[in-house]
């Protein structure tokens, strides 16, 4: 966990995956590796907020099944407050960028295995990394591109 | 006598105040007038804060005076001089105020000057029982106040001294109190514990004492006390009774206007006499401290013209008593410099193996009480070990005189009698108790902090407030983090998808998993797959902005 100013922070979700004996297969599906479940108010269909990607795509339309660096999605969580979550992928993650499943009704997912199964040796463990970076207001794509640079460049290291 | 028909006075004031309709359910009886009040407003150490020009060395064996927060309030007059009698009884004079219903002013023609008994061994309980008044002429002087006084093998002596020219001067735009200190004009003595009196055969113009040469010069055993020497003098082991006083001198080289009054002065004297009858009131019978002969012994003389100096710190000293600490074989003499006799008052503590000297600092009290005057070691309240007493005082009378106003420093310091328990220090006391006021240097607080939770939780939290929980539960589909708190404090995740609670009921919030293991779906939570907590390698906090790997867990896929 990173602070930030403003009361904003940095979640780092740092797995290895390392089967135990013999190899296993993630399998082709656009369900996994992460997902976040939105608050009902910030929720496309339910409270009006909206999603954004790293190229600039809007909402479930343009974002689902997209490849991005991150997935934005902001609303309110009181009157007249935006906040938001951004999913950032990481460079050094085997699919990056990664393609979002996301939908209107409030949730965003980066894919690990949208497009093709992923295979993983007991002694070649995989690695991933993704933050989350909660924000106020519904921050300029500008300026969460500049804390997605910042996360990427963070030494994924113990 | 006077006690019956003031308690009748009290009795038809309460009746007038029940027709006015007026309900008090408190009855006060003359000679109960005490207040039992036990505050606690912790040890405080009381800094010595000598000034540059101090002539006495600090002690090595006494360093400090801690005041333990325990003090009474006697709501009574004040001059309170406590002599321990063979009865066990403290009996005291006082003055200028009221005690148990009687009132006493020693100012003026009409001066009285009061007596009263202590009875107790608690100096926060004790019954004070005023024994009635004395009259004395002051004249040529305006006050005739107490001094020395004395129980001993039954004869109470009692000592006064005059002051001058009033209670209330004003000089150089100020109001002072009693600027001139006068002479002893002997002491009466009672057998019957305060009953009745023998008058003293002396008078303000005819005093006990050669001295002042003239009219309002200076004297150098002004208002004298007994040395506390115990019960019933038990500790006085030449028999001798010693007096100590504070004076000045004819050519003071630093004169100031009230240079020697009721309350500052610039050297300490001494003098002793065996103390009885025949002997109390005859200046032949006294000896007088007259310095040390060249290899060190303490000369005394019988003729008031060798006197010198016991101590000197001239525009320095005052008001002086000292008490025999049998348990610590030191006496200890408590000197009040309270020049210029209406402002605030510094007194000091010093010790000695013998009574005329070396004399050492123990404390100097810069503005204790914050008006305190009459300092004094009732031998009967020193504890076994000698390291604890009371200190007996009162403070603040002068309070509003020229726009000056008292704080009560130490609490408790106020006018009547203040018995104030102190301990003094030795050099390991003192360190101990530094050691146990010295606050630690804590390590600085992480700003982020995970918090292990019952029930298989761990809060992250920023300045001790969460901004997500992590649950691992053994009863769970898979780990998940909920809350997720954004800026203003409410979470912007949730759990389980608002239109189908049901077969979304994998949505917790923010959770890692995956929809096809080797052909087990560990998302739905009704694909089969489970994810399972195994254990926390470490918890981690920090305070900088620096990455924070505060929890890890392995998760183990299995079918269940």
């Amino acid at each position: 966990m990173l602070l930030l100013g403003n009361s904003e922070w940095l979640l780092i979700i740092d797995m290895e995956l390392k089967p135990e004996d013999s190899a296993v297969t993630l399998g082709k599906t656009p369900f996994g590796i992460i997902g976040v479940r939105m608050a009902k108010t910030i929720g496309v269909n339910d409270g009006g907020g909206r999603i954004r990607n790293s190229e600039g795509a809007v909402n479930e339309k343009e974002v689902l099944w997209k490849q991005a660096k991150w997935v934005d999605y902001s609303g309110t969580v009181i009157n007249e407050k935006l906040e938001g979550i951004t999913l950032f992928d990481h460079p050094d993650n085997p699919n990056f960028p990664a393609y979002f499943h996301v939908r209107n009704d409030g949730w965003m997912g980066a894919s690990l295995t949208f497009d093709e199964p992923k295979i993983i040796r007991p002694n070649e463990p995989l690695n991933l990394r993704y933050g989350l970076y909660i924000h106020s207001d519904m921050k300029s794509i500008d300026a969460i591109e500049s804390q997605w640079k910042q996360f990427s460049q963070i030494d994924v290291k113990e | 006598m006077k006690i019956s028909s003031n308690s009748q006075a009290k009795i038809k004031s309460m009746l007038l105040a029940g027709l006015l309709g007026i309900v008090s359910s408190e009855i006060t009886f003359a000679g109960e007038k005490i207040v039992k009040y036990q505050p606690m407003s912790g040890p405080l150490l009381w800094p010595s804060e000598p000034p540059e020009s101090i002539p006495f060395e600090q002690s090595k064996e006494l360093v400090g005076i801690l005041f333990t927060g325990k003090h009474s309030d006697y709501r009574v007059a004040d001059t309170w001089y406590p002599s321990w009698a063979s009865d066990g009884n403290l009996y005291s004079p006082w003055t200028d105020g009221t005690t148990d219903g009687i009132r006493s002013s020693s100012g003026g023609p009409n001066a009285t000057t009061g007596q009263a008994i202590m009875i107790g061994d608690d100096p926060l309980n004790l019954k004070i029982k005023a024994l009635g008044l004395t009259r004395g002429n002051p004249h040529p002087y305006q006050g005739r106040y107490p001094c020395g006084s004395l129980v001993y093998n039954g004869i109470w002596y009692y000592g006064t001294y005059c002051l001058g020219p009033a209670g209330s001067v004003e000089h150089d735009g100020m109001r002072w109190n009693w600027p001139v200190l006068g002479p002893i004009p002997g002491f009466r003595i009672s057998t019957d514990f305060g009953k009745t009196w023998i008058d003293s055969p002396h008078t303000p113009a005819k005093p006990l004492f050669p001295e002042p040469d003239e009219f309002m010069g200076p004297v150098k055993i002004g208002s004298p006390k007994f040395v506390d020497f115990g019960i019933n003098m038990m500790h006085s082991t030449d028999g001798y009774a010693y007096l100590v006083g504070y004076g000045a001198e004819k050519d003071d080289p630093k004169p100031r206007y009230a240079n020697l009054s009721w309350i500052s002065g610039d050297q300490i004297y001494l003098t002793r006499v065996v103390p009885n009858i025949e002997n109390i009131n005859d200046e032949s019978k006294y000896e007088y401290f007259a310095g040390h002969s060249s290899n060190g012994k303490p000369i005394w003389s019988y003729d008031f013209e060798d006197i010198k100096p016991l101590l000197e710190w001239n525009n320095n000293m005052g008001c002086v008593t000292i008490t025999y600490n049998a348990q610590l074989k030191k006496y200890l003499m408590c000197v009040t410099d309270g020049w210029p006799t209406v402002a605030k008052m510094s007194s000091y503590i010093l010790e000695s193996d013998k009574i005329t000297g070396p004399w050492k600092l123990v404390t100097y009290m810069k503005d204790f009480g914050e008006q305190a005057y009459f300092l004094n070691f009732p031998s009967k309240f020193i504890s076994r070990d000698g390291y604890t007493l009371w200190l007996c005082y009162s403070a603040n009378f002068s309070q509003g005189w020229n726009n000056i106003r008292f704080k009560s420093k130490p609490a408790g310091s106020r006018y009547g009698l203040v018995l104030q328990e102190i301990k003094l220090l030795n050099p390991n006391m003192l360190r101990k108790y530094k050691k146990q006021k010295e606050l630690p240097t804590p390590k600085p607080v992480p700003r982020l902090q995970v918090i292990p939770m019952p029930y298989h939780q761990a809060s992250f939290q920023r300045y001790g407030i969460e901004v997500t929980q992590y649950h691992f539960g053994p009863g769970l589909h898979r780990p998940f983090l909920f809350p997720v708190n954004g800026p203003s404090g409410h979470s912007l995740a949730r759990m389980g998808h608002p239109q189908d609670p049901e077969s979304h009921s994998h949505h917790n919030s923010v959770w890692i998993s995956h929809n096809d293991v080797n052909g087990t779906s560990f998302w739905s939570d009704r694909g089969g797959g489970k994810i399972h907590h195994k254990r926390i390698v470490k918890f981690e906090d920090a305070s900088e902005r620096t990455l924070f790997h505060n929890y890890r867990e392995r998760v183990d896929n299995q079918r269940r």
